[in-house]
């Protein structure tokens, strides 16, 4: 393994381990409301968006309304149009631009922020890449868990609360930090 | 039960709702680049207080919303010392869980 893989590998820990938990709990809760793993693993792969994905299980069941969802999710997205303004003039010339731009998650722009300097353009795909794979990870692994486990986790649907608290005291503090 | 019409839509959604706001700087970029930066973290504020809201949105209605309200303070307060994201979400959902189970 190369040096430079292996610096890859472990820049990519810290966003591993909140993939991983997460995306198991996306994959719990998922399960628990009727959706298969094959459905948690397509979401996974085509949507790839922590929050969204959390902000959708409230609609996930008989009779949704589908403008409802899509007006959520793209308010609730509405960040990540900044992440490519930003994002764009670096990757435009890559073959894989179009691949970073639908994987662009907040933690995916926050690593391409922070190691940008130490990573060639070819291994931002690499780094992606593998950030997309401890999500589909831990959403299918997730899904997998049989629904008599699930009985002992009544109140696990906090942390997507405690997820968005996360994220709001995040916001201040950048506007904050902006401020001073 | 949803049916397979209706997952198949919401699946959709579900990717056209995150994957547009990804692609739309690539469409029109003037528009977007026009927004100051000061308003677009303003906005990006206003949308966490409106998912925070969603969140405790029926938490009144619902018998454990003392637990909620008393978890969410839990969460700031874990953010505020330690600003361990995992630590925050997983310390206070853990004892969401306990509590729920204890009283209920």
């Amino acid at each position: 393994m190369s040096l430079a893989t292996r610096s890859l590998l472990r820049a990519s820990l810290p966003v591993a381990a909140g993939y991983l938990s997460l995306g198991f709990t996306f994959g719990l809760m998922f399960s628990e409301l009727g959706g298969t793993t094959l459905e948690a693993f397509v979401i996974s792969v085509l949507c790839f968006a922590g929050a969204a994905q959390f902000l959708a299980l409230t609609s996930y069941s008989a009779g949704f309304n589908p403008w409802t969802l899509l007006l959520s999710l793209v308010i609730l997205n509405f960040r990540h149009i900044f992440y490519t303004l930003n994002l764009w003039p670096a990757i435009k010339e890559l073959r894989s631009r179009f691949y970073l731009v639908a994987a662009l998650t907040d933690e995916n722009f926050a690593s391409w922020n922070l190691h940008r300097k130490m990573l060639s353009k070819a291994q931002y795909p690499v780094m992606f890449g593998l950030n997309h794979f401890y999500w589909i990870a831990g959403c299918t692994l997730g899904s997998l868990v049989p629904s008599q486990l699930l009985a002992g986790l009544k109140g696990i649907d906090f942390a997507l609360t405690a997820l968005f608290l996360v994220l709001l005291l995040g916001q201040l503090r950048t506007l904050s930090g902006a401020k001073s | 039960m949803m049916s397979a019409t209706e997952k198949i839509i919401f699946i959709l959604i579900l990717i056209a709702g995150t994957q547009v706001t990804r692609f739309a700087p690539l469409v029109s970029p003037n528009i977007i680049q026009s927004v100051p930066p000061q308003a677009q973290r303003r906005l990006s504020l206003v949308i966490a207080i409106f998912l925070v809201g969603y969140c405790y949105r029926d938490v009144a209605s619902t018998p454990e919303y003392l637990l909620r309200l008393g978890a969410g303070v839990m969460v700031i307060l874990l953010e505020l010392l330690f600003s361990r994201t995992l630590l925050s979400i997983f310390g206070a959902t853990l004892c969401y869980m306990l509590a729920v189970r204890v009283m209920g």
